[in-house]
């Protein structure tokens, strides 16, 4: 079975058939990882429970795709986007993630299921360069005026390749290309 | 039910242990107690005793703990029978064997729930006709990942078939539209063209009474020059007696003269005699010679006399001729006068009558190039609809005739250079015809713009591209209104009267 390989920058790309699967309750802190979780970002399952999920967030991921995912599961939708994570060691990893709300027999969201899985090399690239441009726009400003300014900038990109942001983000994960 | 009854009969693995431990230390407890009574206390008794306690201690926490383990599984088991699938089996450290089926539980629900999410999701969307959330199969293995690769083929076919759905929806809606207009429009141009058959009935029935008139005048005006020329006959008829008759005229005065030299000769002879019969008295031979005298005079006397009366017959000969030529010549210009009339007349009414055929050409001519100029309208429609059916790769022709504007195409020149401009311009149907033109172009090419953008995935752009065409349909017709009223008030200009001189050339 093929493991995560590290690069030399320090890299970890996800075997294709990998899952990384964790829980939140509501308020973003982890009730579940799995073991793949565990081992990619170097923590055990003490250090991870209970603790905020943004104990594994990279710096170099803009602060607008945040908010977006927040205020598409507070809808009661899916959310899909491109991650890099930050492991314990300093190292990354990137993965395309799909958070949706769970939801109990009578209805109630009880917290948030999150299934990261590969994402595609091409389409990495085409992410980081967007998301390096919207973090220069988000620590320019500063506050929640520069977070406005860098989700305007998503949605010019968006615009430009004539695409609503899940749309393009599934594009990108199924053909690597808008 | 046995299996039931015998099944509870046996305490459960936390009672086991709780019963076993309690009977161990029992009987550590007892063995204790009976050594000791035996053979006294012993240092390695106590020890002995203490360590196995605290080792049987350890056994039941870790007992427990299992216990514990296997009751959050069976719970975790339940719910999921239940259908929640997001319970987990967390802190199993240091439970080896049950660690790991709690492990590989977890991963059967991680693996569980994903394929139900994502199968949910995808369906949820499709239910609201999104077809473009595919059912991520990445990292669910075997059947899961199968089952999925299946169910996006089934979403694929859905798609294909509510495109196909959607596409035959436009198609129909457009054809719809279509024919509703193109049976107007054609029934417009039926009319038009009953129109022109009968002004051109009508003009083919005057032109045959024209040229009947046309033969008719042709025999009068035979008829009129064969009379001409008998008059002319006639009349030098009438110069010839009239020389004549001069002649005559000439002979008696030259008769009478003698007649009168005659009387005055007689008259001098009978006053001669008169005195020599004086003279004499005697009746003597002198007298005899004037009274031979005398009769010879009037014997030549007699003959003149004759004379004259001859001439006299033959010159009331002669003026009985005359009377009778000039009676003759006065019914030839009697009836020559009334053919005149007549020729006149019909002179008359074949102007007439040529009037109200240039007239009805007219007419039809206008009625015949409006015609044209709203069947190439008509053409331009259809073109959109045919654009719209196939798009513009399979019909790129169409559309580059689609993209002309309304001042380029052949009502636009007919309106802004040629004819429509000249003999129009002055009518208001003519600037009302501008703005309902200019809408069918842009409607048609906003309805072809959308058209390229994905309406097979939206009932919004169907709609729309369906309503540019009502639009583009409802300014067509206004353009055709216009352009009938402005054949009509062209026919009641030429049938204008006609002392009034007329508006357009």
């Amino acid at each position: 079975m093929s493991r995560s390989i590290s690069s030399q920058h320090g890299e970890i790309v996800l075997a294709d058939n990998e899952l990384i699967v964790s829980k939140t309750c509501l308020k973003g802190k982890i009730t579940y990882a799995n073991r793949r979780f565990m081992s990619i970002a170097g923590f055990s399952e003490q250090q991870l429970l209970h603790q905020p999920h943004n104990l594994i967030r990279h710096p170099d991921m803009p602060k607008a795709v945040y908010r977006l995912m927040w205020k598409t599961l507070q809808s009661d939708q899916e959310f899909f986007g491109f991650v890099k994570n930050l492991c314990s060691d300093g190292r990354y990893y990137w993965v395309f993630a799909n958070v949706t709300p769970d939801i109990d027999e009578r209805g109630h969201t009880r917290g948030y299921y999150s299934v990261r899985r590969k994402a595609p090399e091409s389409a990495i690239r085409l992410i980081a360069e967007l998301y390096q441009q919207m973090v220069a726009i988000e620590a320019a400003g500063g506050g929640r005026l520069a977070i406005d300014q860098s989700v305007a900038h998503l949605q010019s990109w968006l615009n430009q390749n004539r695409l609503d942001y899940f749309p393009a983000m599934l594009r990108l994960y199924r053909h690597g290309q808008l | 039910m046995p299996y039931k009854s015998v099944s509870r009969s046996i305490p459960f693995l936390r009672t086991q242990y709780v019963t076993g431990t309690v009977i161990c230390y029992a009987i550590i407890g007892m063995t204790f107690v009976y050594s000791t009574l035996r053979y006294g206390l012993d240092i390695w008794h106590v020890v002995g005793g203490v360590l196995v306690a605290v080792l049987m201690g350890l056994q039941i926490f870790q007992s427990l703990r299992l216990v514990e383990t296997l009751k959050r599984i069976e719970y975790a088991l339940k719910m999921s029978s239940r259908g929640e699938l997001h319970h987990r089996i967390s802190s199993t450290k240091g439970l080896g064997e049950l660690g790991q089926v709690a492990w590989a539980l977890n991963d059967l629900l991680d693996r569980v729930e994903s394929y139900f999410k994502e199968v949910d999701t995808c369906f949820r969307l499709v239910a609201k006709g999104n077809f473009d959330r595919h059912p991520l199969g990445a990292g669910l293995p075997g059947r899961m990942g199968d089952s999925l690769e299946a169910i996006d083929s089934s979403v694929m076919a859905m798609k294909d078939n509510v495109k196909l759905i959607n596409r035959n929806e436009l198609a129909s809606s457009l054809h719809r539209l279509n024919t509703e207009n193109l049976i107007r429009n054609l029934k417009q141009t039926q009319n038009d063209l009953i129109r022109i058959d009968e002004d051109a009935r009508e003009f083919g029935t005057q032109a045959r009474s024209n040229a009947e008139a046309a033969q008719k005048n042709l025999r009068d005006v035979e008829t009129i020059r064969t009379a001409i020329d008998d008059i002319t006959g006639t009349v030098q008829e009438v110069a010839d007696v009239v020389g004549i008759l001069s002649r005559d005229s000439d002979q008696i005065v030259g008769s009478l003269l003698t007649i009168k030299e005659i009387a005055d000769q007689t008259g001098l002879l009978a006053l001669n005699a008169s005195i020599e019969a004086a003279r004499a008295g005697e009746t003597g031979k002198g007298f005899a010679v004037v009274a031979d005298e005398v009769k010879a005079l009037s014997r030549r006397t007699k003959v003149t006399a004759e004379s004259v009366d001859q001439i006299m017959a033959s010159f009331s000969q002669r003026v009985e001729n005359v009377s009778q030529i000039a009676e003759h010549s006065n019914e030839v210009t009697q009836g020559m006068s009334a053919m005149v009339e007549d020729f006149e007349n019909q002179f008359n009414s074949l102007a007439e009558s040529s009037e109200r055929s240039v007239q009805q050409v007219d007419t039809a001519s206008a009625v015949i190039y409006n015609s044209l100029v709203k069947l190439d309208h008509v053409i331009y429609k259809q073109n959109g609809y045919v654009a719209l059916d196939g798009g513009c790769d399979e019909h790129h022709e169409k559309c580059a005739a689609i993209a002309v504007d309304h001042t380029q195409c052949r009502m636009g020149r007919w309106y802004y250079e040629g004819m429509g401009h000249q003999q129009f311009g002055h009518m208001s149907a003519y600037r009302q015809l501008e703005q309902p033109h200019a809408a069918v172009h842009t409607s048609v090419q906003e309805a072809l713009r959308l058209s390229e953008q994905d309406w097979e995935g939206s009932q919004e752009l169907r709609e729309q591209i369906v309503a540019q065409m009502q639009l583009a349909e409802s300014a067509s017709e206004e353009v055709m209104l216009r352009i009938n009223q402005l054949t009509e008030e062209r026919t009641l200009e030429s049938k204008g009267p006609s002392p009034l001189p007329r508006r357009v050339a």
